[in-house]
């Protein structure tokens, strides 16, 4: 009887062997014998990361030089996954003849735009000089031919000519799917850039035509990565749009241009939008957009956002029925939480109801609830401001108020995770969260780090002032109080266990994270949240967030 | 209930219900079929590897069900064996190679799994001529070929 030989093992069966075995592992295989080599070869080229094409081409140049192309062009075909330089591109170009003929079969490419000192010679400007852009064609060629690229990223840190941009995000294939885009805040040249915009417009539109992203779903903008009226042409260009991210996009056109970004996302049914660090650019026509096209709304978050101040907030909860998501938390525990917080009167004082009913998440700050019993600060100073001068209020109209705001949170019964105080615990979220914990750890600590991210007009929690109202939230898992002026006892801990069922089970929702799309996978914090609820890898993967 | 198992060469084994269910192929058809007498046929398996899986699957009769998602995720994924495992891996290629593709015949992901990790664990860590010493396998490239290769490929080995 003939043996049964490896190689004819059903593929599915090899390729689990192949996920068991090492990249080395793989390059020694491919040396058994030309049956083994083919077999292998494609999975030892799936994915080439940062930085391994300049070492495959100094390998190339250094002992393969009776080859006519650099391994890297050879195996073009086999590669799924890249991550490369630039310069890379161009020096290959320089180099050798690409023979641009068949597609590749590219699904996810990075290119880091940077500088390439042997081609453009030694710097001699100071190192901040923002360096102008050079030769766009490989690259170009590259995209022209994946056609089957879904995830496209890059990561600038010289100036892209909007020009460049326009012509490279015209050749994008239509396969994409997500679409990142980061350019270094520190080289961002606004001016210039907006300057170029009309002409960028048209070489878009020219070589775009009516072609349009059909698949593009996700789109993350960090930094001053494109112009406001090429973005809006790119997002008209994608109809099935319902994510963006923006990070520090500080384009000089500032509000109105932002709001334009918003309507044309929302017109397409829009369903998360995500803003950080981008307090100084939103203004009223940008909340108004906003608020005026959250009919689909699923998912928002508004890190240090100023300008979507509390009645915002209240009326986004009045009129966004399908949120299943509402961050609104800071990112900075230095900050004053007051400036993000929906005030208790705002929802006393209105007359209509939230109708997010299907809400999941809610982190959001409640502030300016009349707390006579509190007089100082943990600092020991005085507290100060309306609700706490003298007589004004009293321990019974505090209580009313508090019974009104929790009222409105107890009909959102499809809560699983609520946040109100500062979120330093949750995953890498706040800068300087570890410090914080440090001190809190007793090496360096004062009253004034203590006092960061603290909150006096806050909700008790108590019984008495209306926790009871919270009775139906059934599904309610998790419940973040941080730094919160708490009246909570033994009974409130008694009554939360005997009617939240769910509460203290399953993982958190890690659908935001640090930046919004990804999670720290291997901190030692990651792995004692892992081995609490060893679920969440499940979730991230479900929730994750480009 | 004791269930009869039919091999390709028509032997018949006569298992535990709950031992044979530890097959997800025969688990549906069980429960298809409902409550019979009726022999299964297994027309892909010979009775010296099915003899081999149900020894397997006896021990393991109490085992846990494998959760889905478990093996999918990389951090989790390790090689390590345990030693009842390893020992009963403990055959030649051939017959390691039969278990596997009853393994996957007949739907029982554990047993696929070992497999699976006992072959990886035979190419790990091994040379090429070290490889090809193991399966059995006879080298058709030049010298200057495997070179050419191995140059061509020597980026990738830090990892």
């Amino acid at each position: 009887m003939r043996t049964l030989s490896l190689l004819e093992l059903p593929s599915e069966i090899i390729s689990q062997i192949l996920s068991l075995l090492s990249r080395r592992d793989l390059t020694v295989c491919v040396r058994v014998n030309k049956a083994w080599c083919s077999a292998f070869m494609d999975s030892l080229w799936h994915m080439v990361e940062s930085g391994k094409v300049d070492v495959i081409n100094a390998l190339y140049r250094r002992h393969l030089k009776s080859v006519n192309q650099s391994p890297f062009l050879r195996n073009l075909h086999r590669i799924r996954v890249l991550d490369v330089q630039h310069p890379t591109f161009l020096r290959l170009m320089y180099e050798q003849d690409p023979s641009p003929l068949e597609p590749i079969p590219l699904t996810q490419l990075s290119v880091r735009f940077c500088v390439a000192k042997s081609i453009l010679g030694p710097s001699t400007g100071p190192r901040h000089k923002i360096r102008e852009f050079s030769d766009m064609d490989p690259i170009l060629q590259i995209l022209g031919r994946s056609t089957q690229l879904v995830s496209f990223s890059f990561w600038a840190i010289i100036f892209i000519p909007d020009l460049h941009l326009a012509r490279l995000l015209a050749t994008l294939s239509t396969s994409l799917e997500k679409l990142e885009m980061v350019t270094d805040p520190k080289y961002s040249p606004t001016k210039l850039a907006s300057q170029q915009g009309a002409k960028a417009l048209d070489i878009f539109l020219e070589v775009r035509k009516d072609s349009r992203f059909d698949n593009l779903t996700k789109m993350s903008i960090i930094g001053d990565s494109i112009e406001p009226t090429l973005l809006v042409a790119l997002l008209e260009h994608s109809p099935k749009m319902d994510e963006l991210n923006l990070d520090r996009y500080h384009t000089e056109c500032g509000d109105a241009a932002l709001a334009r970004v918003i309507s044309s996302v929302a017109s397409q049914g829009w369903k998360t939008l995500g803003f950080r660090f981008m307090s100084d650019r939103i203004g009223p026509l940008t909340v108004a957009a906003i608020l005026q096209s959250c009919a689909t709304l699923e998912n928002l978050r508004l890190t240090n956002c100023v300008a979507f101040d509390s009645k915002s907030i209240q009326k986004l909860l009045c009129s966004a029925p399908n949120l299943r998501r509402f961050d609104s938390i800071s990112d900075n525990v230095r900050d004053e939480v007051e400036h993000y917080s929906l005030m208790a009167m705002d929802i006393v004082e209105s007359t209509e109801d939230w109708v997010c009913l299907g809400l999941e998440t809610f982190k959001c700050y409640i502030s300016g609830v009349p707390r006579p019993d509190i007089t100082s600060k943990n600092n020991g100073r005085p507290l100060t401001g309306i609700y706490n001068s003298g007589s004004r209020y009293s321990m019974l109209e505090s209580t009313r108020i508090q019974r009104r705001v929790l009222a409105q949170l107890g009909r959102l019964t499809k809560l699983r995770y609520v946040t109100l105080g500062n979120d330093t615990i949750d995953l890498q979220r706040v800068d300087g969260a570890n410090m914080y914990e440090e001190r809190m750890e007793g090496s360096y600590y004062s009253w004034e780090t203590y006092e960061m991210g603290s909150q006096y007009q806050c909700l008790t929690m108590s019984l008495q002032d209306g926790l009871d109202e919270l009775r139906n939230l059934k599904s309610l898992r998790w419940l973040s109080l941080e730094k919160m002026s708490l009246r909570m006892g033994e009974a409130e801990r008694a009554w939360m266990t005997d009617n939240w069922l769910e509460y203290g089970k399953g993982p958190r929702d890690t659908f935001w994270t640090s930046r919004g799309h990804h999670v720290d996978v291997g901190t030692d914090l990651f792995d004692k949240m892992l081995h609490r609820y060893p679920g969440m890898l499940n979730d991230i993967h479900t929730y994750d967030w480009w | 209930m004791p269930v009869t198992l039919t091999s390709l060469d028509n032997q018949e084994f006569k298992v535990d219900k709950e031992v044979a269910e530890r097959s997800i192929l025969i688990k549906n058809m069980i429960e298809d079929v409902g409550e019979s007498d009726a022999p299964i046929p297994l027309p892909n398996v010979s009775a010296a590897v099915l003899t081999k899986v149900i020894e397997y699957c006896e021990h393991h009769r109490n085992d846990p069900v494998q959760v889905q998602d478990e093996t999918d995720d990389p951090r989790k994924r390790s090689n390590d064996i345990e030693e009842w495992d390893m020992k009963f891996m403990q055959v030649d290629q051939e017959m390691l190679f039969e278990i596997i593709l009853a393994a996957n015949y007949l739907d029982i992901k554990p047993l696929l799994d070992v497999g699976c990790k006992t072959v990886a664990n035979i190419i790990k860590g091994k040379t090429p001529e070290e490889i090809r010493k193991a399966f059995n396998i006879v080298n058709d490239f030049t010298p200057e070929e495997e070179a050419q290769i191995k140059k061509e490929n020597e980026w990738a080995e830090d990892r």
